[in-house]
């Protein structure tokens, strides 16, 4: 099917690519096994109704061990069939008991939740059985139904966020399902990662102590995208001994992936053709096939742009435009069912995605995937090519690279992504911060006895005695602590940005609402004068009403696309420790990070001329957070050339270091702790490495790092001198093109001196009031 | 406390007693974090000011049941006794033709009028939630010629279940509620605390008079509202000098069970004219508008 595309690409002249890599997954067959015994009867007959005669290997382990009461984390492919793993065992025990037994299901999105429901739904239609209550409660759920289905949802379908704000704070009312909870499932744990993880693993500290309080012992299933560390990440994160099933015996078709780079534009200057452009022409071509395809972009305004461009190609072709869809977050539901829908039945044949279709909705398996840009992780990448490939039918994943440094060093070393060990997962639930704000809510639903333990996590009578004697809110009765404050705790606790308020996005004429965009993300996006594009069409911004989160706008047919520029500025508030060595002082302390967007430029579809430039005017985006700063000496500055003011590149691949060695010391996502090389800092008026907390108020990563910054740097200089690269690499400091030809040399003469030079005698406290004793001292 | 609890002091900007004051140079309130430290300098601020005498209970006695003790406080009323410019004795005499119509509840026509449980309770919060706590329950009902009045209130956390099963065994007794907002706030209260002590109690379900709901039909077209103060003053001629507003209740009784210095006293006088408020606008509701 595949083989008219591959052979075009390779025989094609005016293909606008040059073609690099080829890297071939081989076909593998199925290994089936049959239905267990304890199947439901009408459950299997629904199913093999639906054409499912057995199941895979990994689909009959994984719901025997579910079945016989054992945890589990299911570690497969997309499209492997994961979700039969947990339904077979839940449905089947849900079918056979009724309302003795229940049932929670967690995703991700609320997207995921009701792809999910309408799944289970068509399953039960089949079965013939009524009786049982199936439903999604979230944010969207209407007040009328929510009575209802707190009092007879045999299976009830939400996310992290709504179990941590709505149904554990009033688990009276959820009673039914506390009490006959049976099974648990937490589908995506991959996508539970960093802090967000670490709170996700604390409310579900709270929902066992909940099941505990009602009696219930919840078999839990986890189930996951393949990570390196499956076993591990889910054992942290439900605390109990899992079994992990990652044999994945579903069939595969052969699938080819090809590195392919825009062709040089001008061999001189290197400049090579717009990857976007590239997508255009790469996109005509496969309009018109029979084929169905996905293109991944890197970010929304990308999708948009990319989506005009395959419309007008499509017209000019006389191709229809129903065969085409964009799909991203900020739509709204009922347009994503529908494109959901367009997909699976095949009407739609060509659709741009962002990031939105990397998890487990179901669209059906495509052909042909286009990645535009490498999204930044190896799993990312291979959930994204996961989308394609039928069962015994070739698949085709394209990647073609931007003009960025980290693409550029993909297309020559393609080896990278498929000989590293995918990504691990990590997250900490014992964070101080994370898990004191959980007890406090866990307190909040049932009083709690002290010494009686919350999961795994360490110190929990004298965080208890904190909230009680330190901060108040509990008050202790002999052994045991009550929930003494005025407040609803989970409403001051999120468990990440996304939980925060959105803008909605809405015609001026018509009062339509197009969609939304998160408030972090508005002032990039919606600010007035800005070019929305939904579905390929544009709209601009005339009004954005900050104060009640709405951007009216209008159709227009613009010839241009909009782009904001944004500065990041980190100040220094306030310092609380320092430790000072031979060539760098550390410091520990407080910074305000401010995000400004500035200015937008106007840019030409096609051409990308600038045709104009305008202002926004909008408040920064901002917090205030902790940092660690690492301020380098005068001499040694002037050792490695820093002082020079033209060697900023050292200091940005040091910086680069640290951001991917992070993880291995503050078990965060590397998105969490944000790292910045400035040549001068504002605040030191030297050259410093700032390490923040990208969440507001912090949650002690800076800090920890403050700690252990010396093995952080001893670590960096080891994966430095072992990295086998000559010029630099994304394995190490970034390609060379980042750094210069001599960055790697300076950036391991900096790191050396930094790591060989010990802490002076005369370490100092700065500001001796804040200071910590106990935290400044000579290592 | 050792290392540990220092550490979550430094986190959660506790700051250390001996240093109570922020330095001058760099505000503390600036720094602090939006809620928990907020909250903990403004109560520190508030101790600092004259120590507060630590306040009595009125007269009252303890409560024994199977599930322990708590504290009550019992007042009987003739049927004479006036509530604002009206005797309770009018709720008898009530039209329950016209009490019917009002409600919308054909039913509410056969209501034995001396058979209802009046009923209002103070809790620690209004965001409900299983953490919010029920201290102090009003109940009246007729018997004997008399308006009978209990209070039950806890002096402590654990005389929570003590205090519940006897609400229950009330509500069990008389299976007729007649509240102010209490279809939508109170009874869930109950209801949810009962849970957590897995006390039985149909409360949700027992036939429930909101007379909010009637007073709004009756009186929306006369009052600019129907809170309960506005009917106080507009139909039962009741002002209240020198109430603790319903809002200050709550912290009244954490700082009462913290340091016996919340003005409790003033929360049971409080809770006893909205329970003898229910009873004067049942008889005065019907009365026309």
């Amino acid at each position: 099917m595949v083989a008219p595309i591959l052979n075009a690409l390779h025989t094609h002249p005016d293909l606008p690519v040059e073609i690099g890599a080829m890297h071939t997954s081989a076909a593998r067959e199925a290994v089936l096994r049959p239905y267990p015994e304890w199947a439901h009867a009408g459950l299997r007959a629904a199913l093999v109704g639906k054409g499912i005669l057995s199941l895979y290997s990994h689909q009959r382990v994984a719901a025997d061990a579910l079945h016989a009461g054992r945890d589990v984390v299911v570690a497969t492919p997309t499209a492997s069939g994961k979700s039969l793993c947990y339904n077979l065992p839940v449905l089947s025990r849900l079918l056979a008991e009724r309302a003795d037994a229940r049932a929670l299901y967690l995703f991700p999105t609320k997207a995921l939740a009701r792809d999910q429901m309408a799944q289970l739904e068509g399953l039960l239609l089949a079965t013939g059985r009524s009786d049982l209550v199936v439903a999604v409660y979230d944010g969207d759920t209407p007040p009328a139904t929510r009575r209802a289905l707190r009092e007879s949802g045999d299976l009830v379908l939400t996310n992290p966020h709504m179990l941590h704000t709505g149904i554990l704070p009033n688990h009276t009312k959820w009673q039914g399902l506390f009490t006959a909870l049976r099974y648990v499932v937490v589908d995506e744990v991959h996508t539970l990662s960093g802090v967000y993880g670490s709170h996700v693993a604390n409310v579900l500290r709270r929902l066992q102590r909940i099941c505990a309080h009602y009696g219930s012992k919840p078999v839990f299933c986890a189930a996951s995208a393949t990570i390196s560390n499956p076993g591990e990440h889910a054992r942290r994160l439900l605390e109990r001994d899992v079994l992990v099933v990652d044999e994945d015996g579903s069939a595969r078709g052969t699938k080819h992936y090809v590195f392919l780079n825009p062709k040089l534009v001008s061999p001189l200057s290197g400049l090579r053709l717009p990857a976007i452009e590239a997508a255009r022409q790469l996109g005509g071509t496969l309009l018109q096939s029979d084929l169905q395809s996905i293109f991944f972009t890197r970010t929304r305004n990308t999708l948009e742009v990319l989506l005009k461009y395959l419309r007008d190609e499509a017209g000019r072709l006389n191709v229809s435009q129903d065969r085409l869809a964009g799909y991203r977050g900020g739509y709204l539901p009922e347009l994503r069912r529908k494109i959901e829908t367009g997909l699976r039945q095949g009407d739609i044949k060509t659709v741009v995605s962002t990031s939105a279709l990397e998890l487990g909705v179901d669209i059906g398996s495509l052909d042909v995937c286009v990645l535009v840009g490498y999204p930044g992780t190896v799993s990312s990448m291979f959930q994204r090519a996961g989308r394609v490939g039928r069962r015994n039918q070739e698949s085709l994943v394209l990647f073609l690279a931007r003009s960025f440094a980290m693409d550029q060093y993909l297309f020559g070393n393609p080896g990278y992504l498929f000989d590293q060990p995918r990504e691990a997962v990590a997250i900490d639930p014992d964070n101080p911060i994370i898990l004191t704000n959980h007890l406090k809510c866990s307190v909040f639903e049932v009083p709690f006895d002290r010494g009686s333990g919350f999961g795994e996590a360490p110190h929990v009578d004298e965080i208890l005695d904190f909230l009680a004697n330190d901060l108040r809110v509990l008050k202790r009765e002999k052994d045991r602590y009550h929930y003494a404050a005025q407040t609803y705790p989970a409403d001051g606790i999120s468990l990440n940005a996304a939980d925060m308020d959105n803008v909605v996005i809405q015609e001026r004429d018509t009062r339509r609402v197009l969609g939304e965009v998160d408030r972090p993300g508005a002032i990039t996006e919606v600010y007035e004068g800005a070019i929305y594009g939904h579905q390929g069409e544009q709209y601009v911004v005339e009004e954005f009403d900050y104060p009640n989160r709405r951007a009216w706008v209008k159709k227009v047919d613009a010839d241009y696309y909009t782009d904001a520029e944004t500065e990041t500025e980190v100040r220094v508030m306030h310092l609380d420790a320092q430790q000072t060595f031979g060539g760098y002082t550390a410091h520990r302390g407080e910074v305000h990070v401010s995000t400004l967007a500035k200015a937008f430029k106007k840019i030409r579809f096609y051409t990308r001329e600038n045709v104009g430039i305008g202002e926004i005017h909008l408040p920064p985006e901002e917090f205030e957070t902790e940092a660690c700063m690492l301020v380098i000496g005068k001499d040694l500055a002037a050792k490695v050339g820093l002082d020079k003011g033209s060697e900023a590149g050292a200091l940005r691949g040091v910086a680069e270091l640290i951001q991917g060695l992070v993880p291995l010391f503050v078990r965060v996502d590397p998105g969490d702790v944000r790292v910045m090389g400035e040549l001068k800092n504002a605040h030191f008026d030297a050259p410093t490495i700032t390490i923040y907390d990208q969440i507001p108020d912090g949650v002690g990563l800076s800090e920890r790092i403050f700690t252990v910054h010396r093995e952080v740097l001893q670590a960096a200089l080891g994966v430095l001198t072992r990295c086998a690269c000559r010029l630099g690499c994304p394995s190490c400091i970034g390609p060379s093109i980042d750094q210069g030809v001599l960055g790697k040399g300076k950036v391991a003469v900096l790191l050396g001196q930094m790591c060989q030079l010990r802490s002076t005698a005369d370490s100092s406290v700065a500001d001796r009031k804040n200071a910590v004793p106990g935290q400044t001292h000579s290592s | 406390m050792g290392d540990f609890a220092d550490k979550l002091r430094r986190r959660f900007k506790v700051v250390p007693l001996a240093s109570d004051l922020p330095p001058a140079e760099s505000p503390l309130a600036d720094r602090l974090g939006p809620s928990a430290a907020t909250e903990l300098l403004r109560r520190r601020m508030l101790r600092r000011m004259p120590a507060k005498t630590k306040v009595a209970l009125p007269l009252g006695e303890d409560l024994v049941n199977a599930r322990g003790c708590c504290f009550i406080r019992r007042v009987r009323y003739p049927l004479d006794a006036v509530h604002g410019e009206h005797a309770l004795r009018r709720a008898l005499g009530v039209d329950r033709q016209r009490l019917a119509t009002l409600a919308k509840d054909a039913t509410v026509a056969d209501l034995d009028l001396s058979q209802c449980l009046f009923l209002d309770t103070e809790t620690t919060g209004l965001s409900g939630g299983a953490g919010t706590v029920v201290f102090m329950c009003g109940l009246a009902w007729f018997e004997d010629d008399a308006l009978a009045v209990e209070q039950v209130f806890l002096r402590a956390f654990e005389e929570e279940p003590a205090a519940l099963l006897h609400v229950a065994a009330h509500v069990a007794a008389r299976p007729q509620l007649v509240t102010f907002v209490g279809k939508s706030f109170d009874r869930h209260r109950l209801a949810s605390r009962m849970a957590l002590h897995r006390i039985e109690s149909n409360i949700v379900r027992t036939p429930h008079l909101d007379l909010y709901h009637l007073a709004r039909r009756a009186y929306k077209h006369r009052l600019s509202d129907t809170r309960l103060r506005t009917v106080e003053e507009a139909i039962l001629g009741l002002r209240r000098d020198d109430d603790l507003p319903g809002a200050e209740a709550p912290a009244a009784w954490l700082g009462w069970i913290d340091d016996a210095t919340g003005a409790v006293d003033r929360v049971f006088e409080h809770n006893r004219l909205d329970v003898l408020s229910l009873v004067a606008l049942l008889g005065a509701v019907t009365a026309g508008s």
